[in-house]
């Protein structure tokens, strides 16, 4: 039988309900109902008889967990000077799920670098403490955060993100290449609470179900970045020789060529201080802004430098000779020789 | 008396109609019929004939008869929801001599169907009105059975077709019935009430006897609409195929996921909408089709399983199917699957 004869005069309704609240980019928020209903018409009499509530049916949207918690810093690595204060490692939080939700953050570090956790943010040498903020610059509205224990960074909204932001002050001393690897983990919290989310089930079509759709699905993320040193591998070396014993009293001792066979520093005698300092090959960085200072002793008296091999400037004033040297790139030396009358 | 006299004695009766001819219901009321004798005999070589030597009369009396019979067979008429002048008829015969004005009084009994009267005959759904024709395919006159209405005179021998006309709901449900008890009575000729039997009025005057069944001056006839329609349900459900929590499932040829249970976004969902006529249904549905718009909170995905339609369709989130015919005991059914938003 054709069915374009199909009366028109068909009542369609589907009754839409949802209530509840808004969609959201990750989804509709739990508990909305969503239902609908079927009409039904058909030809009777020479006419047609509509049902324009013939069957419905309801479910209730269920809370889906999801978030993503990724480092944020190329190779998840960030590299620190020595000494250097509030280095900054960022990791991006972002509720996927389809509502609020809370996090717990953990952080476990470890390695030669030795940083300890400070919970107040008191920013002592070798420490680190934990930041939450909106952006991923540290900022001054960022809370410290104590990552201790179970305790919420805060409610995020659905779609909502948040930078979990390691705050570290490098001690000094720390070595060239040194590294303390932090192992940052969030966990799904109930909105409001510091309660770790667990899964519900089996709640029906009009009960909320909850639900891990996060990598792992268990409602936890972890990322790892790490502090590496990046510092110079200076060493420096001093030595002292007999350039002229001037046993005639006309050496020249700030310009005389080294006369061989000198060894006596006798009263009178030249001699020469050759300093050198040096960046090793396998260094991270330059040693910068370099300067070496040496303070002849008593028993001699300055006379002038010999020769100067790579530093900017080289200075003598009341007998303490200062070189200096803007960069010393890894596997370069440089050196300077003093020469000195023995009194 | 001589004994050769010879009486030769005949009667003959004599009629006369002194009002209306005879009809096949009879003489009409009020006729007189007198009958006189007629004496004669022989006498001296003659006949002495003695012209109504004797006479009696009386007066024919008024005989109410009537009958009031459906004309559908079985006094039911079987009908569709929505169906509009669906006509149950009844024929009210005076077989009465005289004619006689009626009332019809007519109550609707075991009203399944919620039919109301409208005296006007309007023909709105879920009413009813009463017709009078003078004769099959005459023009009907509306009338209305509330009180004492009278027919106006139906005369001896002659017939009113009573008509009930109704607009059936198109809620009507399959099966459902409304009987209607419809009864005649005969009026006083000025159709201002109910005519009585008279009776003692002797010879000359005019006896009122009631010759319809029963001999009391009423009829009583019972008759019904049926409904004959198809008993459709509609049902419709929903169920998670997978919950696609890594966000890859095909939710347009994914198998389900027996274990999946949660309504979260990203999730894909199928509903099964399915039309069915009971096997105890009268009558099949014709033309039948579902209109279905997704709601909010769902988009449509593809259509899975189609079992039984003609035709389906989609257009952005309502999708409509239909079957021409689906008999008693038939299903047809579409499974359409979606993603939760």
């Amino acid at each position: 039988m054709p069915l374009t004869h199909i009366p028109r005069a068909l009542a369609v309704a589907a009754l839409l309900s949802v209530t509840g609240g808004a969609a959201f980019a990750a989804g509709t928020e739990p508990g909305t109902s969503v239902s609908s209903t079927v009409s039904i018409s058909y030809s009777s009499g020479g006419t047609t008889i509509t049902q324009d509530d013939a069957a419905s049916v309801e479910f209730v949207v269920d809370r889906k967990v999801d978030f993503s918690f990724q480092g944020q810093d190329a190779g998840g690595t960030v590299l620190a000077d020595q000494g250097a204060a509030e280095q900054v490692m960022v990791f991006r939080l972002e509720n996927e799920g389809n509502d609020a939700s809370g996090y717990d953050i953990d952080v476990a570090s470890a390695g030669d670098i030795g940083l300890t956790h400070d919970p107040a943010g008191g920013g002592e040498p070798g420490t680190y403490s934990v930041y939450v903020g909106t952006e991923s610059d540290l900022a001054p509205e960022d809370a410290v955060y104590d990552h201790d224990g179970t305790t919420t960074i805060g409610d995020l909204p659905a779609d909502a993100v948040r930078f979990v932001k390691i705050v570290a002050h490098v001690p000094g001393d720390a070595s060239d290449a040194a590294t303390d690897t932090f192992d940052v983990t969030a966990t799904a919290l109930n909105a409001g609470t510091n309660t770790v989310t667990t899964e519900v089930t089996g709640q029906g079509l009009q009960g909320i179900d909850t639900i891990f759709t996060d990598p792992g699905e268990d409602g936890t993320e972890q990322a790892t970045e790490s502090y590496v040193i990046q510092a110079p591998q200076l060493t420096a070396d001093k030595t002292a020789a007999v350039v002229s014993e001037n046993l005639s009293g006309d050496f020249d001792c700030g310009g005389g060529a080294a006369e061989a066979g000198a060894e006596a520093a006798v009263p009178g005698a030249c001699v020469e201080y050759v300093i050198s300092v040096s960046n090793a090959e396998e260094a991270s960085t330059d040693a910068v802004n370099v300067t070496i200072t040496d303070e002849l002793p008593e028993g001699i008296t300055f006379a002038g430098i010999a020769a100067n091999t790579g530093f900017d400037t080289v200075n003598e004033a009341g007998g303490t000779v200062t070189a200096e040297l803007a960069a010393l790139p890894p596997g370069a030396t440089a050196s300077v020789r003093i020469r000195a009358t023995v009194n | 008396m001589p004994r050769d006299t010879r009486f030769l004695l005949s009667a003959a009766a004599i009629l006369s109609a002194l009002a209306q001819p005879a009809l096949s219901a009879g003489a009409p009321p009020g006729e007189i019929v007198s009958n006189a004798m007629t004496l004669s005999y022989d006498t001296g070589g003659d006949t002495i004939t003695q012209e109504e030597v004797a006479e009696a009369s009386f007066t024919v009396d008024q005989r109410l008869s009537f009958t009031f019979a459906p004309l559908d067979e079985g006094g039911t008429v079987n009908v569709e929801p929505g169906a509009t002048a669906q006509e149950i008829r009844l024929i009210l015969t005076n077989t009465g001599n005289e004619a006689v004005p009626f009332d019809i009084n007519v109550a609707a009994v075991a009203d399944q169907l919620g039919l109301t009267l409208d005296p006007a005959g309007g023909g709105e759904e879920g009413t009813y009105s009463v017709f009078l024709l003078d004769e099959p395919g005459g023009t009907p006159v509306a009338y209305d059975p509330s009180g004492v209405v009278s027919t106006g005179p139906i005369p001896a021998d002659g017939s009113r077709i009573v008509v009930i006309r109704a607009a059936i709901p198109r809620s009507a449900g399959d099966g459902a019935l409304t009987s209607f008890e419809v009864s005649a009575a005969p009026l006083t000729p000025n159709g201002g009430g109910t005519q009585g039997a008279v009776r003692g009025q002797g010879l000359d005057a005019v006896d009122i006897v009631y010759a319809d069944e029963g001999e009391d001056g009423s009829e009583l006839s019972e008759t019904s609409y049926q409904v004959l329609a198809p008993q459709l349900t509609a049902a419709k459900d929903v169920v998670v195929v997978s919950e696609n929590r890594s966000g890859d499932f095909s939710c347009s040829g994914g198998s389900p996921d027996p274990e999946a249970e949660a309504f979260i976004p990203g999730a894909c969902i199928e509903y099964t909408i399915t039309l069915s006529n009971a096997p105890e249904a009268s009558s099949p549905a014709t033309f039948l089709q579902f209109n279905d718009t997704l709601p909010e909170g769902v988009t449509f995905d593809s259509v899975a399983v189609n079992n039984g339609f003609d035709e389906l369709n989609v257009e952005g989130a309502m999708i409509s199917g239909a079957v021409a015919t689906l008999a008693p005991g038939s299903s047809a059914f579409v499974r359409i699957r979606a993603t939760v938003d």
